[in-house]
């Protein structure tokens, strides 16, 4: 079962989006790898609290990846020979600040969009479209069969989408997915938070 | 004049939300290797060259547009639904979805009588790998990262493989599908 969605009830998804794309220059402009795994926790915290899930083992894997390639390429004072690899202070860091960096992006993404954000315009309204026939489609995941999964597949869209359909305008394409009502005191404190969050980061950063 | 009619506005979608669904139903397949992904999503994207104008003479399901469309509608659904949008995982996405895209594309418009969905879409899986290689080089990983090119390019080549036989079998059998195709 999903989990709630608690930063729902407390911002509407506009807000909680533009907020999330303000914060990723703010994010990407520290400097200190122990701020930005500070951070981190802050936006796992979010993450969480969007009910949202985090597969901590691929992002491990991830930063671990990046400051292997890194450290390929020695840079500044020798720590470790490793006999295959030299691990230099300047490449381990670059690597290791470059990993986090790239984690907390996608953590600013995971808790900041939601599946009822709604962009503005035709090609708003195109997605719109796209997730009502989306959310019908889904109904028929539990038929799919992975040993008959043609079959299985065609049946399904037979039955959901029958030729008449194909051609018939949905009546309802709004309104089906339930979009967060946020509170006004949410709406305004949300960004705030964030905002006294992100300057004392920089405060911490500059010492 | 509007670019696109009702109908055609309505197959988009549904080629969107069919590749939405499939990007879902993935984990159904077992992986061979952790990393790898088989790109399900693409098929209806494959699939959408057929319904493309190809010929002289031709009336087509779907202007060439529509294809660009649905592309840009396939990564921005996923980016929204797996909360990825405001990532480098969304950049990394579009530029290996549109750099394939073409490809697929071009491929098809000129080499339609030799070429199969097959080839399509391993062409289509080694360029979207390629592309996304070299941001990885550029952004993340630095130039040491060419060591795992040809890892990722024999991914692409087997994922490639086995969508392109989805799709070549999935628009010989479906009924739906030849609906899609007939109806103009």
């Amino acid at each position: 079962m999903r989990k709630p969605d608690h930063l729902a009830s407390i911002v509407i998804d506009g807000i909680r989006f533009w907020t999330g794309i303000a914060l990723i220059p703010a994010y990407l402009f520290i400097n200190s790898p122990l701020i930005k795994l500070l951070l981190i926790l802050f936006f796992a915290l979010s993450v969480s609290l969007a009910g949202k899930k985090i597969r901590y083992l691929y992002f491990i894997m991830m930063t671990a990846s990046i400051t292997f390639f890194h450290l390929l390429t020695p840079n500044g004072k020798i720590l470790w020979d490793l006999g295959i690899v030299q691990v230099t202070k300047g490449s381990l860091l670059t690597g290791f600040t470059k990993g986090i960096s790239l984690a907390g992006l996608v953590f600013i993404s995971l808790f900041s969009v939601t599946p009822s954000l709604k962009l503005p315009g035709k090609l708003g309204g195109l997605l719109g479209r796209m997730f009502y026939y989306f959310e019908i489609i889904l109904d028929g995941k539990k038929r799919v069969q992975a040993k008959d999964f043609i079959g299985s597949l065609d049946r399904i869209l037979n039955q959901i989408f029958p030729l008449h359909h194909i051609e018939a305008v949905p009546e309802a394409v709004s309104g089906i997915r339930v979009r967060s009502r946020g509170n006004r005191a949410g709406n305004v404190l949300y960004p705030l938070i964030w905002a006294i969050l992100m300057g004392g980061a920089y405060l911490l950063d500059s010492l | 004049m509007p670019m696109f009619s009702e109908k055609q506005i309505n197959r988009i979608a549904m080629l969107g939300a069919l590749s939405l669904f499939l990007s879902t139903v993935e984990y159904l397949f077992p992986r061979p290797i952790p990393f790898m992904r088989l790109g399900l999503a693409n098929i209806p994207v494959i699939l959408c060259l057929d319904l493309l104008p190809s010929e002289k003479g031709r009336e087509s399901v779907l202007p060439t547009l529509a294809y660009f469309l649905l592309i840009l509608l396939k990564v921005l659904g996923q980016g929204i639904i797996n909360g990825t949008m405001a990532s480098y995982v969304f950049l990394f996405s579009l530029a290996g979805s549109f750099a394939s895209g073409v490809m697929m594309y071009l491929a098809w418009r000129f080499l339609k009588r030799n070429i199969t969905f097959v080839g399509i879409s391993i062409l289509g899986a080694l360029i979207s790998n390629m592309a996304q290689i070299i941001l990885s080089i550029a952004f993340i990983f630095g130039s040491t990262a060419w060591r795992i090119l040809p890892l990722f390019l024999g991914i692409g080549l087997v994922s490639g493989c086995i969508m392109g036989i989805f799709a070549q079998r999935f628009s010989e059998k479906s009924l739906w599908w030849n609906k899609m195709r007939d109806i103009k």
